[in-house]
């Protein structure tokens, strides 16, 4: 430190000078002071009157030389000034009070004309051929300018173009900021790799260049304007101000794919490219999966390269087919490869070929259509199955995909015989139908009422032997009565003084066993009103008891007289019995 | 040996009355047959009309089916072979009115729902159901999966045998009599549902009936008669329900678009 304070002492002097001396009245032009020998002179330095320029932007910055042994320092002071009106002028000496001692820089004269002074040597476009250098807008005095350009002005659909925006500046900017970009609609916009700060040379003068680059793809064709981008930025230094820039509005023109010598095949890719396909085994068993792996590689547009149809052997089934790009910016261009992954089954034993794959694409460089090709491809399967069923259709399974309808039109006709007879299309409106809905209302009715005759019988069992008597007695008669076909008499007769007696006794309630027969004659004929005579009755009783006592054979006439006569006993009882109650 | 003999009792009880009961279905349907043509022609004209379809002969196979329809030959199968020659032929609104005749009659044939939800998508108005409360629509879709002969014969096959087993617990005194109980509450659910059901596709049948648009452009109007304005205009094929007839008017109800007037001669009920 104290070897610079000693060099600052010893070596203290002012330098101004201006970038030209020859100005045009709408130019701005750079005065620059420097102040050698000291870091900082703060409010030491007295800075000339210019009253003849507008400031425009300034910038200060200290630099140190170290030459052998010795340090320098200085201090420089930047102006941009603007001339007020024309004429000769001179700036006058900068001054310096530093430590007692007072140092002058020197005096500049500068000229200002009308117009614009010409450049003394041709400018140096900072873009290619094609580039539209008139489309920015000088601002700050031509110290700063902003610009959008494309890298082409025609272009095929799907190729890209690189879009700049592009800030040139040389004075001391910051806060650069775009606020407002162009839409793009039709395009598809990647954003390339933000590049480092570069320098150029434009009208004898360097700028130093930051730039925003994008590829844009358009999708369709025609004509196309890029608005106005807008940018936003402050100059640094004590009279720093914020400004805004416009860049100027450029057009793009957009044209389809050459239609001569198009192949068949072409799908939009566009770019340059190579194709690549293998199998990941090379033999397998059948209904084993195996994928086929088709990879395309190069630059241009991937998005537009679309999934490969293969030109299988009808013996190989294949399945849904996944993709990935791998892609990155790189340049001015982007760079990658997009893979394609097929599932296929081979549902046969044998070595299938597969022809080789090929990809259609257009080179908008050579302006011409290219196609490439892999090499043939084959693999064996062998017919037996390396994994087990369940495993094999699982994997079958994973691997199908939607069929696709291709036309899908109306189911055919119905064959004759699965034609329906058509007997019960009106069931519904069939009154017998209707009408037999009544049925098990009866059945329930009825029901109902043998239930509460039922009941009646087993709480009075004296009406319950006066109600089944009847039926009990022609049981019994129908007993007797297969008995005459046997000519079992006295079995018969038996069976008939039985059914007699135990009529008799029901309708009565009383035991059959309990009274002797003429009683139970008498009992009827009472109850009976007499209306059969009693001798009948007697008769009827006598006659059987007494045939089935008798040694002697009874004939099956008789028998059946003896029947008749029981069952017209019965009968006439129970009608009679009928009309008293 | 008492217990037996009542077990035995009310199986022969049971067996009679069903057997009573399925010879009465067989009597009743025999009854309900108008067909005057033996089950040999009939195949014969069958045969015939699918030849003609398959050889390209629309018209004559439409006018074979249509015979056998005319002659009371009324089934699904024919429906559909019909709907599909008039849908061959480009006849599209008699297509979709004999596909939906097919579904009242069949109405879970797959290849029929096939076929209509095809045609349907081939006619000029967009189609879709009204939007009604979520349990509505369930009851609506069960609903339309059993045709009307299907929901008679459950609510009467019900109805018969909660009446027989109705009897039996009247009547039987077996411990069994409990679980009767539990089959008989289920059947009359059975029973109910199923006859509410009936009740209410026989009700809309006949108080709403559907139909179909027979013109290529029929304009519906907001009143009955040319006078009126026109409300919005359906075309052929758009299957709507008839709400009420008014002379040669009737009112009718688009679920997309709403009611209005529309004269009758351009529907054909379904």
């Amino acid at each position: 430190m104290l070897i610079i304070e000693y060099a600052q002492c010893q070596n203290i002097s002012l330098n101004a000078s201006v970038d030209k001396s020859t100005v045009g009245i709408n130019e701005y032009f750079r005065y620059e002071l420097e102040v050698n020998g000291i870091r900082n002179p703060g409010r030491d330095l007295k800075l000339p009157d210019f009253r003849d320029f507008n400031i425009v932007n300034s910038s200060q910055g200290t630099k140190m030389m170290i030459t052998g042994a010795t340090t320098v320092i200085a201090y420089t002071l930047t102006l941009v000034l603007a001339p007020q009106k024309t004429g000769d002028f001179t700036i006058p000496e900068a001054s310096l009070n530093y430590k007692g001692k007072s140092y002058r820089s020197n005096s500049i004269k500068i000229k200002v004309i009308t117009g614009t002074q010409k450049p003394a040597q041709q400018a140096t476009r900072p873009s290619g051929p094609q580039s539209q250098s008139q489309n920015y807008d000088r601002g700050v005095s031509g110290n700063v300018f902003y610009k959008v350009s494309t890298n082409k002005t025609t272009a095929y659909v799907y190729e890209p173009v690189v879009l700049s925006y592009s800030f040139y500046y040389r004075i001391g900017v910051s806060g650069v900021r775009i606020t407002e970009m162009p839409e793009l609609d039709d395009f598809t916009v990647t954003k390339l790799p933000d590049t480092q700060t570069r320098q150029t040379v434009i009208d004898g003068r360097t700028y130093y260049v930051d730039e925003l680059k994008y590829l844009i793809t358009p999708i369709a064709t025609g004509k196309y304007n890029i608005d106005k981008s807008v940018v936003t930025f402050s100059s640094g230094g004590f009279f720093g101000k914020t400004y805004e820039l416009e860049s100027k509005p450029i057009t793009l023109t957009i044209i389809d794919f050459p239609e001569a010598q198009k192949p068949d095949g072409f799908d939009g890719a566009i770019g340059s490219f190579s194709i690549s396909a293998k199998f990941s085994a090379n033999e397998i068993s059948t209904n084993e999966p195996v994928n086929l792996t088709i990879t395309i590689k190069g630059e241009g547009n991937f998005s537009n390269i679309h999934e490969i149809n293969l030109d299988l052997p009808p013996d190989i089934d294949q399945y849904e087919s996944t993709s990935a790009e791998n892609i990155s910016a790189d340049g001015e261009t982007i760079r990658g490869e997009k893979v394609f992954e097929y599932v296929l089954i081979p549902r046969a034993q044998g070595t299938y070929s597969i022809p080789p794959v090929s990809f259609d694409f257009f080179d908008y460089r050579a302006k011409k259509y290219k196609t490439v090709k892999t090499a043939p491809l084959s693999i064996s399967a062998k017919g037996v199955v390396s994994k087990t069923p369940a495993a094999s259709a699982s994997n079958s399974i994973s691997s199908r995909k939607t069929v696709e309808v291709i036309n899908r039109g109306i189911n055919h006709i119905k064959p004759v015989d699965t034609i329906q007879p058509s007997s019960m299309t009106y069931l519904y409106k069939n009154k017998f139908f209707i009408s037999f809905h009544i049925f098990p209302l009866i059945l329930v009715f009825s029901t109902l009422i043998l239930k509460r005759r039922k009941q009646k019988m087993i709480s009075d069992p004296v009406s319950a032997r006066f109600i089944s008597a009847k039926g009990i007695a022609s049981k019994k008669l129908r007993k007797a009565k297969s008995l005459i076909n046997e000519s079992k008499s006295s079995e018969f007769y038996a069976e008939l003084y039985n059914a007699l007696c135990s009529y008799c006794s029901d309708k009565l309630n009383i035991s059959s066993s309990s009274l002797i027969t003429e009683d139970l004659i008498q009992q009827i004929s009472e109850h009976i009103e007499n209306d059969i005579p009693e001798e009948s009755i007697r008769q009827c009783f006598n006659s059987c008891n007494t045939a089935r006592f008798s040694p002697q054979t009874i004939s099956v006439d008789e028998m059946r007289i003896s029947y008749r006569e029981a069952c017209e006993l019965i009968n006439s009882i129970e009608k009679k019995w009928k009309r008293n109650t | 040996m008492e217990k037996k003999y009542l077990k035995k009792k009310t199986v022969l009880t049971l067996s009679v009355v069903l057997l009573i009961m399925s010879q009465y279905i067989v009597f009743c349907t025999a009854q309900e047959i108008p067909s005057d043509i033996e089950t040999k022609d009939i195949e014969i004209s069958l045969s015939n009309a699918n030849t003609s379809y398959e050889n390209g002969d629309f018209k004559t196979a439409v006018h074979i089916y249509k015979t056998l329809i005319d002659k009371g030959e009324i089934s699904g199968g024919i429906y559909f072979n019909l709907a599909n020659s008039y849908f061959k032929e480009g006849d599209l609104a008699h297509s979709i009115l004999n596909y939906r005749r097919a579904q009242s009659l069949t109405p879970r044939d797959i290849e029929l729902i096939e076929n209509l939800e095809y045609a349907r998508a081939l006619t000029a108005d967009e189609f879709s159901q009204t939007d009604r409360l979520n349990l509505y629509h369930y009851y609506d879709k069960l609903r339309s999966q059993l045709s009307i002969i299907e929901l008679s014969l459950i609510t009467s096959i019900s109805y018969f045998v909660l009446a027989i087993l109705f009897s039996v617990i009247i009547y039987s005194e077996h411990p069994f009599r409990i679980h009767l109980k539990k089959a008989c509450l289920g059947l009359l659910i059975i029973a109910l549902a199923a006859g509410a059901t009936l009740s209410q596709t026989l009700y809309e049948r006949s108080a709403t009936p559907e139909a179909i648009v027979m013109n290529d452009r029929l304009e519906i109007r907001s009143g009955p008669g040319n006078d009126f304005s026109t409300s919005f205009i359906l075309h052929a094929g758009a299957e709507i329900k008839i709400l009420r007839t008014r002379d040669n008017w009737a009112k009718i109800l688009f679920p997309t678009a709403g009611s209005g007037w529309a004269e009758i001669e351009y529907l054909e009920k379904i």
